[in-house]
């Protein structure tokens, strides 16, 4: 069957054929899930915001400006209800700048976790990523694993370049650090 | 491998994370809702107050073609030939016209009050439907 472009399916909402808006859910909704879930680590509420972010798309897709990609209006959306839905949880704010790891650290961390199998890291990764802030989670999520570009990043968040890149290097920190602690018993049976 | 690469690969590594198997129908369903609520009506291309204009415009050019019909003459003689703007041959350019004038002239009157009696019957009829709306 012929792929269809995002602008196609906008085109054919917009004059009338709401049934082509699950075309734009089909394709999305696992990078949505996925990005909510890492905001909320709650399914249920993930889903809930994944499902109402894919909503306000569609009722404001007259406003989509053809300048940006969809993906990246859609994911500012999606990232915009997640963070709303965190908010109205009332979490609690820790400051990600009392980060203090050495560089020697880091490669210890990463050299311990690069040394596991793949299933271990798997589960440790996992871990490590919960014990993190939500935005931190989010922000590694959306530049390691769905390869989102920092200027992209910047557009979802509504933060700018620079401080989306410090927050993702602190955010690896964190991760590291983290990692580290949970691993501390794995680093003590390789040393 | 550099820490970039090494962070990718453990991220690239994790499991994806799956929505319900109905997310999409729930979605749809509360777009179908949202649909309901405010369906986009058809707009047609051209509008009543279009469609207006061009029935007066039309009209108003038919008259004006029957009276340059009735000033001109019915054969090529020196007076057509004088009838000429920037070159244009204004005879030649209106003699289908002129054409069309003479053959509706030579329509038989029955022919005439037949057409004349359908489209007065498809007017009150769209009048009918209109009342019977209200």
């Amino acid at each position: 069957m012929e792929k269809k472009t995002d602008e196609y399916y906008i085109r054919e909402i917009l004059k009338g054929d709401s049934g082509s808006f699950s075309q734009l859910v089909e394709k999305y909704k696992h990078l949505a899930f996925s990005l909510s879930f890492k905001l909320l680590s709650h399914r249920e509420e993930a889903e809930e915001a994944a499902q109402d972010a894919f909503i306000k798309a569609y009722n404001s897709l007259s406003s989509f400006q053809n300048g940006s990609t969809f993906k990246t209006w859609f994911f500012r959306i999606v990232y915009n209800t997640s963070i709303s839905k965190l908010r109205a949880r009332k979490n609690r704010e820790i400051n990600i700048d009392d980060i203090k790891i050495s560089d020697t650290e880091i490669q210890c961390a990463e050299s311990t976790v690069e040394q596991l199998n793949k299933d271990d890291r798997q589960k440790y990764l996992e871990i490590g990523l919960g014990r993190l802030e939500p935005e931190e989670r989010a922000l590694l999520k959306m530049y390691y694993y769905d390869d989102f570009s920092m200027d992209e990043i910047s557009v979802i968040t509504s933060l700018s370049v620079s401080n989306v890149k410090v927050k993702i290097h602190r955010s690896r920190k964190k991760l590291l650090q983290e990692l580290q602690f949970v691993l501390k018993d794995e680093i003590i049976s390789i040393l | 491998m550099n820490q970039q690469d090494i962070m990718k690969k453990w991220f690239k590594e994790l499991s994806p994370e799956d929505p319900s198997p109905d997310f999409t129908s729930t979605v749809m369903k509360r777009v179908m809702s949202e649909w309901s609520l405010n369906p986009v009506k058809y707009q047609p291309m051209i509008s009543k107050r279009g469609w207006w204009t061009v029935a007066i415009i039309t009209l108003g050019l038919t008259s004006i073609l029957f009276l340059l019909h009735s000033s001109l003459p019915t054969e090529t003689g020196s007076l057509a030939q004088n009838k000429s703007v920037y070159g244009i041959d204004l005879f030649q350019l209106l003699q289908p016209v002129n054409q069309l004038f003479v053959k509706l002239t030579n329509i038989s009157p029955a022919v005439a009050i037949g057409a004349l009696a359908i489209l007065a019957l498809w007017f009150f009829d769209q009048l009918f439907i209109k009342a019977v709306r209200r």
